[in-house]
């Protein structure tokens, strides 16, 4: 099923699902404190974006530091 | 585009050997430092169980190429003269130069009038190396043997915990003759854009890279490769259902390169393929075996179901490095594919 990425909320709880985070995600957390995104986690989520018709390379993933920038290029072309 | 048909090309059998010595990733937790965590972490995401390596590097995957195929020749009962033509693909060659093929050739016997030469090819190899046996076949040779191997430990930083847990070493051998009554088809790509995302630096005559602590060892970007995979692997088995003139459900077995369960398990979500279809063991047991991936999952994993006196229609289907990748679509019936061979050390 491709998911809707109009709802924040719903974003982060799917990149929570994904990640299988043991704490719940806000916006303002840095990704290299989330224990759980790791190189799987990088994988987990270019497959997310990816099946979600969204574009993402893995260069990308260099650029985003927090939640958020999960969250907007989900938002961004979805 | 590279879109094949042949006619007259049928493989009568496949074997694989694999490395004489058995790594589970328990064994390897001093070496690379893990933890029990990282052990769990492995297992459950890349479905890492162990590999089969050589216990001894004078040896390489030409002497794992010779075993398949000294097995096969005798089981198939066809003799070192029959043969019209060895492919040897491999990205571990003997020596940068010569080819390797020509002293395999000459190792199983076969006389000065057999043609021999390498193709430098890993992940795709399987399917690329066929393509061109079949096509040799097409071009009236009467039988053609087929070797795809790699001695990966000759290559693996022995200090990279992330690519060399993955690692396996095999050497497959595959019969082709002229029997065939019904068409095969192929379907080639490749892309050198994302050469550098699987690659060795430093080991050939562009040296650039030399002062690389990595140079001579093999480098991956886990994320290009993944990336790079599930942007064509699903487009090219359309192409080849198109070129085929099949589809999905038709198609008995799904036989493909195997780099981990992770990448298999999001291939097969993608095609929504049951898992008898695609079988993804190969890895989490053998290792990556590279161009022998293919043809070692028949032997690992579909030996009784390829010796059956029942046509199957599969396809075969490769990807990695170069970037490279291809897959083809043939019928099989009753071919000799035995269990894999575990490589016996036999001193010169």
């Amino acid at each position: 099923m491709v998911l809707t990425m109009a709802n924040e909320q719903e974003i982060i709880d799917q990149i929570s699902e994904l990640l299988d985070t043991t704490e719940p995600l806000s916006l303002s957390d840095a990704l290299d404190s989330i224990p759980e995104y790791d190189s799987m986690a990088i994988l987990a989520l270019m497959d997310w974006y990816d099946t979600n018709g969204i574009q993402v390379a893995p260069a990308d993933f260099e650029k985003f530091i927090t939640v958020k920038d999960l969250v907007e290029r989900a938002k961004s072309n979805g | 585009m590279a879109n094949l048909i042949f006619r007259k090309p049928a493989i009568k059998g496949i074997v694989t050997t694999v490395g004489d010595r058995i790594l589970t990733l328990e064994d390897q937790k001093q070496q690379f430092d893990f933890s029990d965590d990282d052990i769990a972490k492995l297992k459950k995401n890349l479905g890492i169980v162990s590999k089969y390596v050589l216990s001894d590097l004078r040896f390489t995957a030409s002497d794992l190429c010779v075993q398949s195929a000294r097995q096969l020749l005798e089981k198939l009962d066809v003799k070192p003269e029959e043969i019209d033509a060895v492919i040897f693909v491999t990205q571990t060659p003997d020596y940068r130069a010569p080819s390797t093929a020509p002293n395999i050739a000459s190792r199983l016997g076969c006389p000065p009038t057999t043609m021999a030469f390498d193709i430098s090819l890993g992940c795709s190899g399987f399917v690329y190396g066929l393509s061109i046996a079949f096509g040799l076949i097409e071009g009236n040779l009467s039988k053609v043997l087929l070797l795809t191997g790699d001695a990966a430990s000759h290559y693996i930083n022995p200090g990279d915990k992330t690519f060399a847990p993955l690692m396996g070493d095999a050497g497959s051998a595959i019969l082709i003759d002229d029997s065939s009554k019904t068409p095969s088809h192929f379907c080639l790509y490749s892309d050198g854009t994302g050469s550098k995302s699987l690659y060795i630096p430093g080991s050939g005559t562009r040296q650039k890279e030399s002062s690389d602590p990595d140079a001579g060892f093999m480098h991956m970007n886990g994320a290009e490769v993944f990336n790079f995979t599930i942007k064509v692997v699903p487009k090219m088995f359309d192409e080849i259902f198109a070129w085929a003139n099949t589809d999905k459900d038709s198609v008995d077995y799904y036989v493909l390169h195997q780099p981990n369960k992770y990448i298999l398990n999001n291939i097969k979500k993608r095609l929504g393929l049951p898992d008898s279809k695609i079988p993804s063991e190969t890895q989490s047991i053998y290792g990556n075996q590279n161009s022998a991936s293919i043809p070692g999952t028949v032997n690992g994993f579909l030996s009784h179901q390829f010796q059956e006196n029942q046509i199957k229609s599969v396809i075969f289907a490769g990807f990695g490095i170069g970037l490279s990748w291809g897959a083809c679509h043939v019928l099989i019936e009753n071919i000799y594919a035995p269990a894999p061979l575990l490589f016996k050390i036999e001193e010169n």
